[in-house]
């Protein structure tokens, strides 16, 4: 007899600061921010409060209508037919951001350990990886994302003090990079880094207290805006500003850097461990909200029908871009695509719902 | 709480606390006075913990004896009628509860405002032979049902520990089902019934510990098993179901978690922060027998940069003449380790296993020093052989043992990224796995349960046990 | 899925990983290349220098060896090659070895004088992008050819490579002969704007080959590859080199590298030697370090940059040959402000001659990134452009706190 596994808002927290963390590894999402050069850090920062304000209203909103989901709050807004386009839209950035990260994450393998190895060979340990981990679910991926959360801190908090010494503060001046007026105009595109929040929203249902989905949510969005800006401060300071928009992996090139007598030097193999076991979870967790998302709008009984041809997709997708170069442009592209879809689109079903119901009970 | 004032309201509060008559051990029988005749009094003790030869000799007979001329029955006038030190009167029902919890019997009287308590001797209990250097000395499991149930009793002495009594009629035996109400879930608990019921019970008792801890077929058990009382008390507190079963002298403890299968049989014994740190002591030794030898692999044939220089170059004239590749050796390796524990294991003896088990280090050495193998890949497989040893619950070593092979597999063909490829399939299975509808990285009872369960964290202040 | 159909999934990745190990190497299949040397020939040729460990002589004990180890000499082979780019020079030197000479163990680079007045830039970019060499090499400035300094090496009481070079790295930490710097060092300085990077120096010294040691020329501190010694490597490293962007343009005296890394902030214990204020004809030696960090006032004075330093030094007796007793409140004055004037002439000098290169190892060029607003400003007004146009008023201050064991002056009689 099968039970539903339910967690607290903490636990979904942990699983969704591990899967945006994730990212900090990949050229593409840490490549938005080169725009908004010395003051990177608090670009991300005000990304990540903005992130927050727009989902804290649907976080709030999902979780009073009946079924917890975007999906359920598109169809009480607007029927089947929004709640498919929703799921259409949703799970399709959710896809179309998996495959590409897919063919970086392989991409990445290759170019950073083993040469000679066929980049497909990777991605095919990859999808097994999160084939595996999107047909286990979001139950099972926030326990494992709540176990490894700490250790993928650690190391991480590891190498940015392992790298400190290299840094010179001085290095991230000016303050405000492109000036005042250009940062806050060039945040809002950094906020499409926290667009696989979105697969908080497909594990909300599981929440036993569902009312806080706001706790997750703004514990994922903060607790990751002040990783990643604790990241590129070290990385501003250590490689100045020029010379770091040309570092295509930035947190694999602080791990190089670290110096801790004969045995903590040249460890950036180790983190690479840490680093395809942190793409999995990421992968597997926003493939698993993808599928949930498609079986819930079309009535499926079980997300697992879905999982296989999303993959296929997503791993299509992964060998469109014919070089790691334009999949890196073909991600940083899709930032605006992503904010729209991630944030607008359920805002915007939140307001038309509030306006509706206020509708509903006036007549 | 008073005594309550009718025989009848004694018995029905009786069945309150200590949940009888569905609680096994907890005896509740009528006495009858030589005077006046006819009139009847309780006596409530708890098997096991009050040793039944004292009651009959220091209660039954002398209450039997005695007459009451003008026929009116008081606890004082009992009390003296028994004459000892260890009689004495209880007015607050609670307290009597905790003193029969404790191992004394109680007396109650029609009317009477007080229950007569006789404090009754602690039960026989079979030890380990002797005590061993570095543990404690500690009690462990006979083969009487009831004797077991009270070593338990004796470390938690709480009213809401259940003991389910359910029989196994073609093995002639009874089987308990231990829980903490409040404290474990109801729905683990009725599945656990239900096996002991669907002859679960009946397997484990003539099948003994295979059965009693192997279900489907996978990697995790479905039941961990345990000899220790102090154990099993623990994990009771903590939530869990335990199995006890007539003649068996192991207890099965449900559901399986990560937790518990890190948790020793004497983290009881242990102040907190040790226990604590004993467990991450076993979490290091999970994880170095896991990558141990794989991480030697991945470090020497894709990651040589790791590997501090001056200490490469003394390596790589040590491994000139080697005539196995780094991944042959530790393979073959570990392939022995395994057979010379599977050897000690057939040998008489009680040191035979580890006898083995140094004779394979003596053998690795001399390879070693034959130039045959590294000695690097010797003293890796040496030490993550010990770490097997350092973890005590088999059920964790067995899951373990197979899967280091994976491991060397996943870093001969892909270095550290095959490794963590099959480290994340190997979590995420675990991940999934449920036992009795508890996630493997869960705990017991509350967080998992259906809306309207019990949550445990409402029920903080409770007190039980010394 | 049930619990068989997920072991099935294992299984089945067990399987496909195992015709994988395209990447696999024995670690006994590699020719570890320690030291890299690159240089630009007299034809304009790049000229890239390998130093190889040569692995059999090194053992650990009870281990049969093929060949006796030879504790007097360092077991490692030096190798050429001729090439358009490093890279390619490396695959080029790989058909003289029967092992695949491997990149990821190399802890040193040495860069030829001729090279570097050409510009380094793509060369430690060409490094940088490679997975193998990394930012954490010890970098090093060959005042002559690389060749040389990698041919010549013949360390004392060395027989492992690598541990060679931690050794100068450690030696360049403790003793100040020269900045203990890496590769990522040169390569962030060069690209953050607003100061130019700088080199520890390494040379041959023709001279030292002999023992004892040849009469000293002046009495100036040395300049790397004529330090007055005898005995030990013929190749030395002492100095530093400057560069004015990554071109190099000269190099500086052991004296000269303590007061630069004291301008940065960035000096330990060093060893000076000076005039004694009472007798000039005798010398003191101090060992002193800086007491705080430097204080930077930067302004700007007429539209031109203008930086004020203040250095605070605490200092202790070594040897004292005169018959002053320095530790006496006011003899002790007169030293400190003898020792304060020594450590200003040397900083004025050591400016001077950075105002001729013009060049900005301090980093001066930084102080000023935080007065501009937005980060294009600070481009537009150009640093490099200004450099010249800097003017630095140095203030130093010594404080004499330890004298050794002995207390008074050296002559006693």
């Amino acid at each position: 007899m099968a039970r539903e596994i339910r967690y607290g808002s903490w636990s979904l927290a942990a699983a969704g600061l591990t899967v945006l963390f994730a990212q900090a590894f990949h050229p593409s999402m840490l490549g938005v921010l080169w725009a908004a050069e010395t003051a990177g850090w608090l670009a991300l920062l005000l990304a990540g409060l903005l992130a927050f304000a727009l989902f804290w209203p649907v976080a709030v909103q999902v979780a009073r209508v009946p079924g917890s989901s975007l999906i359920s709050l598109a169809r009480e807004t607007g029927g089947r037919p929004t709640a498919v386009a929703t799921a259409l839209l949703a799970g399709g950035l959710l896809v179309y951001h998996s495959g590409l990260v897919l063919r970086e994450a392989s991409e990445m393998a290759v170019t950073l350990v083993y040469p000679h190895t066929p980049q497909t060979f990777a991605m095919v340990a990859l999808v097994i990886c999160v084939l595996y981990g999107a047909l286990g679910g979001i139950d099972a991926m926030v326990l494992l994302c709540r176990s490894f959360l700490p250790v993928l801190l650690l190391v991480t908090v590891g190498i940015l003090f392992g790298t400190l010494g290299w840094g010179e503060i001085r290095y991230l001046l000016p303050l405000w990079g492109p000036g005042p007026g250009l940062l806050l105009a060039r945040t809002p595109l950094v906020v499409a880094i926290y667009s696989p929040l979105l697969f908080l929203l497909a594990g909300a249902s599981r929440l036993h207290d569902r009312q806080h989905l706001w706790r997750a949510g703004l514990v994922a969005t903060v607790g990751v805006a002040l990783l990643f800006a604790a990241v590129k401060v070290v990385l501003v300071m250590t490689f100045p500003y020029p010379l770091g928009s040309t570092i295509a992996f930035p947190l694999h090139a602080l791990a190089r850097l670290v110096i801790g007598g004969r045995f903590f030097e040249r460890i950036e193999s180790l983190w690479l461990f840490f680093w395809v076991y942190a793409t999995a979870c990421h992968l597997g967790a926003v493939l698993h909200a993808s599928a949930a998302m498609y079986a819930e709008a079309v009535g499926f009984p079980s997300h697992r029908t879905a999982v296989l041809p999303l993959l296929l997709t997503a791993g299509t997708i992964a060998l469109f871009p014919p070089d790691i170069g334009r999949a890196i442009a073909w991600h940083v592209k899709l930032a605006p695509v992503a904010l729209g879809i991630a944030f607008g689109l359920p805002f915007l079903l939140v307001v038309v719902h509030l306006i509706r119901g206020r509708v509903s009970n006036g007549g | 709480m008073p005594i309550p004032p009718t025989l009848e309201s004694v018995r029905d509060a009786i069945a309150a606390s200590l949940h009888w008559p569905n609680n096994l051990g907890v005896e509740l029988q009528p006495v009858h006075p030589a005077e006046p005749q006819g009139v009847e009094m309780l006596l409530l003790y708890i098997q096991g913990l009050a040793d039944e030869e004292l009651i009959r000799l220091r209660v039954l007979e002398p209450v039997s004896r005695f007459s009451c001329q003008d026929g009116r029955l008081t606890p004082a006038r009992i009390r003296t009628a028994l004459h000892s030190p260890r009689v004495r009167l209880e007015g607050d029902f609670d307290a009597v509860i905790e003193g029969v919890l404790k191992g004394a019997a109680a007396l109650f009287v029609q009317g009477g405002a007080d229950a007569v308590m006789v404090e009754i001797g602690s039960p026989a209990t079979r030890t380990t032979g002797g005590v061993t250097s570095e543990q404690p000395h500690m009690d462990v499991f006979g083969t009487e049902l009831i004797d077991n149930l009270a070593l338990v009793r004796q470390r938690l002495s709480d009213p809401a520990l259940i003991a389910e009594p359910h029989s196994l009629p073609r093995q002639r035996g009874t089987a308990a089902v231990l829980f903490l109400e409040g404290r474990a879930d109801p729905e683990v608990v009725a599945q656990v019934r239900a096996w002991v019921e669907r002859r679960g019970g009946e397997e484990a008792m003539r099948r003994g510990l295979a059965a009693g801890i192997r279900g489907k077929v996978g990697l995790l058990p479905e039941r961990l098993s345990s000899k220790w009382p102090d154990h099993v008390a623990t994990m009771l507190d903590t939530g869990y179901v335990v199995v006890m079963i007539d003649r068996v002298y192991h207890a099965y403890i449900a559901p399986v978690t990560a937790t518990a299968m890190l948790a020793g049989a004497f983290d009881a014994v242990q102040i907190r922060p040790n226990s604590h740190l004993l467990r991450l002591v076993r979490f290091t030794l999970c994880v170095l027998v896991l990558i141990g030898s794989s991480s030697l692999v991945a470090l020497m044939n894709y990651h040589h940069e790791m590997i501090p220089a001056p200490f490469l170059m003394a390596l790589v004239s040590i491994r000139e003449s080697a005539p196995l590749p780094i991944l042959g050796s530790v393979l073959a390796l570990e392939a022995f380790q395994e057979m010379m524990r599977e050897a000690g294991f057939h040998l008489p003896g009680r040191f035979a296993a580890g006898a083995a088990l140094i004779a394979g280090k003596i053998l690795i050495l001399i390879l070693v020093q034959g130039g045959v193998i590294g000695a690097l890949e010797g003293a890796v497989s040496v030490g993550v052989a010990f770490a097997t040893l350092g973890l005590l619950n088999y059920e964790l070593v067995y899951m373990l043992r197979p899967l280091r092979f994976a491991m060397i597999l996943g870093a001969g063909a892909f270095g550290f990224f095959g490794m963590a490829t099959i480290l994340f399939l190997i979590s995420m299975y675990l991940a999934q796995s449920k036992s009795y509808g508890v996630p493997f990285f869960g705990e017991p009872g509350i967080h998992y349960a259906a809306p309207g369960g019990i949550s445990s964290r409402t029920q903080g202040g409770r007190t039980h046990g010394p | 899925m049930g619990k068989k159909h997920r072991l099935g999934v294992l299984l089945l990745l067990g399987v496909m990983l195992l015709p994988g190990c395209w990447d696999r190497m024995e670690v006994e299949d590699m020719a570890y290349m320690v030291a890299l040397g690159v240089d630009r020939d007299e034809e304009g040729e790049l000229m890239v220098t390998v130093m190889v460990a040569t692995t059999p002589e090194l053992t650990a004990g009870g281990v049969p060896a093929p060949v006796k180890p030879d504790y007097s000499r360092l077991s490692a082979k030096v190798l050429t090659a001729r090439g358009n780019t490093i890279t390619e020079a490396l695959y080029v030197i790989n058909g003289g070895l029967t092992r695949r000479l491997d990149l990821r163990q190399v802890r040193a680079v040495i860069v030829g004088e001729g090279l570097a007045r050409e510009g380094l830039e793509a060369y430690v970019m060409e490094l940088t992008r490679s997975p193998w060499a990394r930012g954490n090499v010890f970098f090093a400035q060959a005042r002559g050819r690389a060749y040389d300094v990698l041919a010549r090496i013949e360390p004392v009481a060395e027989v492992n490579p690598p541990k060679m070079i931690e050794g100068l790295i450690i030696q360049g930490k403790s003793l100040h002969l020269a900045p203990p710097l890496r590769m990522h060092h040169f390569l962030a300085r060069h690209a953050a704007n607003g100061g130019d990077p700088y080199l520890p120096a390494m040379a041959m010294n023709a001279e030292a080959t002999g023992s004892p040691a040849e009469p000293r020329v002046s009495d100036e501190s040395a300049l790397p590859g004529e330090l007055p010694r005898g005995g030990g490597s013929p190749v030395e490293y002492a100095g530093t080199a400057i560069f004015s962007s990554d071109r190099l343009v000269g190099f500086l005296n052991v004296d000269q590298t303590q007061m630069l890394l004291a301008l940065r902030g960035e000096m330990g214990k060093a060893y000076t030697t000076f005039p004694d204020p009472d007798h000039p004809e005798k010398k003191v030696t101090m060992r002193f370090h800086m007491e705080n960090m430097p204080k930077y006032t930067a302004t700007f004075r007429n539209g031109k940059p203008h930086v004020r330093v203040r250095l605070l030094f605490e200092g202790e007796v070594l040897a004292a040959p005169g018959g002053t007793d320095y530790s006496v409140p006011e003899a002790r004055v007169r030293l400190e402000e003898a020792a304060s004037k020594y450590a200003r002439e040397r900083i004025h000098g050591l400016l001077e001659r950075l105002e001729e290169w013009e060049a900005d190892p301090v980093g001066f060029g930084h102080l000023y990134r935080g007065r501009f607003m937005s980060w294009q400003a600070w481009e537009s007004y150009d640093w490099r452009t200004h450099v010249d146009d800097l003017t630095v008023d140095v203030e130093t201050e010594m404080r004499i706190r330890r004298h050794g064991l002995v207390v008074g002056p050296d002559q006693i009689s």
